[in-house]
């Protein structure tokens, strides 16, 4: 994971190179050319981190059994990481779709895709803007409670958030 | 409908299809000990014992003080003892045996197949097979065991494809049909899903995350090349192969997901198969490219349909239950396997191609998922959670007989070579 961070990164200094960031923005001065090679590596530890909190501030929406509609608990949600998305505009998300483990494998890709798809309808008809978001399912296969019963079938059936940017959709973290 | 075998008609001895495993067979092991004798005959054993033919006697009850297999240089009295019908002797020639081949690179195995009853000699045969897997020499002497009382093919020496998350990550494996000579497909550390192999067995299909979506692949199983055919955006999966070579495959398209018939070479659109009506996923595509059975929800819970594949209409051929999915037409096009959702698990069933006549293979084992028909109908094999681990296990097709196939867990997504 680390790694990965630090390629992402490295991909956003290439970059600022060709389009400097508003100065407000979290990833701002990234490419200081004047900051020593410790300086900079402490630097991006920091952004590293400041990415990870980011993260973790985008709430995961639950759904219902079969189903992807957004619930009025699911919607306060989204409100929410609809308000961090328009804060920090050049980050781009990848909402994932997951089902717990009651459907076949490949059913469940479906509809961890429609649930993902919910999502960004949502955000898109809420001022998200079309670009910034993708919808990645992931069906059963990533469950975030293992074993079997209606607690952690209701924690499994989810969409969850992962910040990414550019064209190569580098990995800098998933929302927990 | 029966098979008869000329030598034991007279005896009234009827072989219906597998499943009743009631014939005794006696299958004493080889005088040599060594290593591979010993996983010789582990097949042999195993395989009759799959095979859903016979009742296999324990080795161990057989007091046989002879270790002669030609025709008598032993007494039938032990086998009698232990009530065996059928008596499988077998003489093990290890590598550089200079009766079979001096050069140490292949090993022979003598069959002597006897019906104990009255003494007659039904098969004498040698095989030969590369010393490095003496297991398949033995699944070429069960599968003779099998032709000669039954009149049938058996398909011991089959292979699988499935997936394993032995890794840690879900890739693919091509494994032979008792769980063993495991070979990695796919090790890209990724998602890898639902494999599906072309009908002349050369191309592997499946799912793969190794580009960050839900996309389908091909691998070409002589080269290793690795082609992609589907990668909209959103999900492309459950491949399928046509007899013709082209894929069926189920992706996004809009808010819904459809199935879409592509060229099976360049991943070109050919024509889009069904429209509306939510989800429809997991294509199997039957005999003569005739028709393709998927799961839908277009009338609420998802249903299994067969589409027409000539005049493009669908028909529900499942009606019990709120869940059904998976299926899998028999490749002689007279059945339908299918996963039904219950309280208490998932469990395969089989329908004619109606709907009707169900017969129900599983039932509060576990989940039972991912059924694939045996290229002569005679046997499926699909994922089961009933010891705890999800294993392949192998039934026939009446559901009477089933046998556990792989150890160690973690085992999906069966799909029998063709």
């Amino acid at each position: 994971m680390r790694l990965v961070l630090v390629l992402a990164l490295a991909f956003v200094v290439a970059c600022h190179k060709k389009a400097p960031e508003p100065s407000t923005s979290l990833f701002d001065a990234l490419s200081d050319p004047t900051l020593s090679a410790a300086d900079q590596a402490a630097r991006d530890a920091a952004r590293q981190e400041d990415v990870s909190r980011l993260v973790e501030n985008f709430k995961r929406v639950y759904f219902a059994t079969d189903s992807a509609i957004l619930d009025s608990s699911s919607r306060t949600a989204l409100t929410e990481n609809a308000a961090i998305l328009s804060k920090w505009p050049e980050i781009k998300v990848e909402v994932q779709g997951h089902a717990d483990e009651r459907g076949t494998t490949e059913y469940n890709l479906a509809l961890g895709q429609r649930r993902a798809g919910a999502v960004t309808s949502w955000l898109a008809g809420n001022g998200v803007g079309g670009s910034r978001l993708a919808a990645v399912s992931y069906g059963e296969e990533m469950p975030l409670t293992p074993g079997s019963g209606e607690t952690s079938w209701s924690q499994n059936r989810r969409a969850e958030f992962r910040i990414t940017w550019g064209a190569s959709g580098t990995l800098a973290g998933t929302a927990y | 409908m029966f098979a008869f075998l000329a030598a034991l008609a007279h005896a009234q001895i009827v072989i219906d299809v597998p499943g009743r495993a009631d014939l005794p067979v006696a299958v004493p092991a080889p005088a040599a000990s060594d290593p591979a004798a010993a996983e010789f005959h582990d097949a042999v054993f195993r395989d009759l014992h799959m095979s859903g033919y016979f009742s296999l006697i324990d080795p161990a009850a057989i007091l046989d003080p002879s270790t002669g297999v030609e025709p008598g240089t032993f007494s039938w009295d032990p086998y009698k003892l232990v009530n065996a019908t059928v008596l499988v002797k077998t003489r093990w020639l290890p590598a550089g045996d200079p009766t079979c081949d001096a050069s140490g690179k292949r090993v022979c195995a003598d069959l002597f197949l006897y019906y104990v009853v009255t003494g007659e000699t039904l098969v004498r045969e040698r095989y030969k097979g590369d010393a490095r897997d003496p297991r398949a020499v033995g699944h070429a002497v069960a599968a003779k065991v099998v032709k000669a009382i039954t009149g049938r093919d058996a398909p011991f020496l089959d292979r699988l494809a499935a997936v394993s998350n032995a890794t840690g990550n879900k890739e693919i494996y091509l494994l032979d049909l008792d769980g063993r000579n495991v070979v990695p497909v796919t090790r890209n550390g990724s998602i890898n899903l639902s494999p599906g192999l072309s009908h002349d067995g050369r191309q592997l299909a499946w799912t793969s995350y190794r580009r960050g979506n839900a996309d389908v692949f091909v691998k070409d199983l002589s080269s290793g090349r690795v082609r992609l055919v589907s990668s909209v955006p959103g999900v492309n999966v459950s491949p399928d192969f046509t007899r013709g070579g082209d894929l069926v495959v189920a992706r996004t398209v809009d808010t819904e997901v459809d199935l879409f018939l592509l060229d099976g070479r360049t991943g070109a659109e050919s024509s889009r198969l069904t429209t509306g009506g939510g989800i429809d996923v997991s294509p199997d595509v039957g005999p003569g490219d005739a028709m393709v059975a998927f799961a839908s929800e277009r009338s609420g819970g998802s249903q299994i349909y067969l589409r027409d594949m000539r005049t493009g209409d669908a028909r529900r051929v499942s009606f019990a239950g709120d869940y059904n999915s998976d299926p899998a037409i028999s490749p002689i096009g007279d059945r339908i396997a299918f996963v039904t959702r219950e309280a208490g698990g998932f469990d395969i069933m089989v329908s004619d191609m109606a709907g009707r006549n169900l017969t129900r293979l599983t039932q509060g084992q576990g989940d039972n998922e991912d059924p694939t028909w045996s290229p002569d109908g005679q046997y499926l094999v699909f994922s089961s959670t009933r010891t705890g681990r999800s294993e392949l296990w192998l039934s026939t097709a009446d559901g009477n007989h089933q046998v556990q196939l792989t150890k160690g867990g973690g085992w999906t997504q069966p799909a029998w070579l063709p």
